[in-house]
């Protein structure tokens, strides 16, 4: 039973280590050829049943996007903006042509974020929360330049990533939202650091302090 | 000797506020704002109160408030029926960020029409 365990634990990071050294080095030259300034962030679809998961993973998307140098249209005015336009749910806007979408907002980019699983199960001793977002953004022609998906679990009383920097970058949660969601808003947060920071993150936009100096490395590189 | 007191409490507090700020940003309690907004309607009304003081401080010049809350607060204005704050602060975020200026410049003009 030990040795079965072990080989688990084995096989896993083989396959963790196995994803980190085959990470595609020219993943990002969409994303560094149309070099956005801006990201139109849509209302998540939402595939759970959880009425409250779209707008709370809306109001914690900016923080990173932005922290990362871009400017991020503002996210409740333009939720309200697409429901005056006719996109009452999220999933109309979603399915709308991306350069419809950009054009009205005069937007770079957009990222388009579905919500998979975001549930806690009650256990007899322990509560697990689930999340897992897929994460996508797209040109102002609808090409794709960049795509990720985090699914993260979350037991309290364990609630280190083990990495020190994403522990950091998960705040302090407000009372109100500790009443209403007291897992899940760390959880998503972690997920959104995680996606954006993280190996696979986006680089650095214009408002950044090292943008100049990555886009110049990247063109000695060529 | 109080005033001693006084100017380490004062310190301590302007340190503890400068150790928050080390991203790019102000944010004040964005998250928590849109949060009650969408969620807690019977906390509403103070928590937009204390976002409109937040975004009223402009923020500083190294940190200054976040792209796209200026907007957040001219949108929370325009629901609540108050054209008048709404574009005040619509103009604000058009002057702070030029992406913002298409949309916001279209919004502000169809907002003063409608006056």
């Amino acid at each position: 039973m030990k040795m079965l365990k072990l080989c688990l634990v084995l096989f896993a990071v083989t396959l963790a280590a196995g994803c980190a050294t085959t990470a595609d080095p020219n993943r990002l030259d969409a994303f560094h050829d149309a070099a956005p300034k801006s990201v139109l962030v849509l209302p998540p679809v939402n595939m759970t049943t959880d009425v409250q998961g779209t707008t709370s993973v809306l109001a914690t998307l900016p923080f990173y996007l932005a922290e990362k140098g871009y400017y991020v249209f503002p996210v409740n005015t333009v939720k309200t903006l697409l429901e005056y336009e006719g996109y009452y749910e999220p999933a109309e806007a979603h399915a709308a042509p991306p350069e419809q979408l950009a054009n009205l907002f005069k937007a770079d980019s957009i990222l388009y974020v579905t919500i998979h699983e975001w549930t806690s199960r009650y256990l007899v001793l322990s509560t697990t929360t689930e999340v897992d977002f897929e994460y996508r953004i797209v040109n102002a022609d609808g090409a794709e330049l960049w795509a990720a998906r985090q699914r993260m679990t979350y037991t309290p009383d364990n609630n280190s990533t083990g990495n020190p920097i994403f522990d950091l970058v998960a705040m302090a949660v407000t009372a109100a939202m500790e009443r209403a969601a007291p897992n899940y808003l760390p959880l998503t947060r972690q997920a959104n650091a995680l996606t954006f920071y993280g190996v696979n993150g986006v680089p650095p936009g214009p408002y950044s302090p090292v943008y100049d100096e990555y886009y110049k490395r990247l063109e000695t590189a060529e | 000797m109080t005033k001693r007191i006084l100017l380490l409490v004062s310190l301590a507090v302007v340190l503890a506020g400068c150790a928050k700020n080390q991203g790019l940003y102000q944010w004040g309690e964005y998250q928590e704002t849109l949060f009650v907004v969408y969620h807690e309607p019977a906390e509403k009304e103070q928590a937009l109160k204390n976002y409109l003081e937040f975004v009223e401080t402009g923020g500083t010049l190294t940190h200054p408030i976040a792209p796209g809350l200026f907007a957040e607060a001219g949108t929370f204005m325009l629901e609540q029926g108050d054209v008048d704050s709404a574009v005040k602060y619509y103009r604000m975020e058009y002057d702070a960020w030029p992406e913002s200026q298409p949309m916001l410049g279209m919004l502000i003009e169809n907002l003063e029409a409608r006056q």
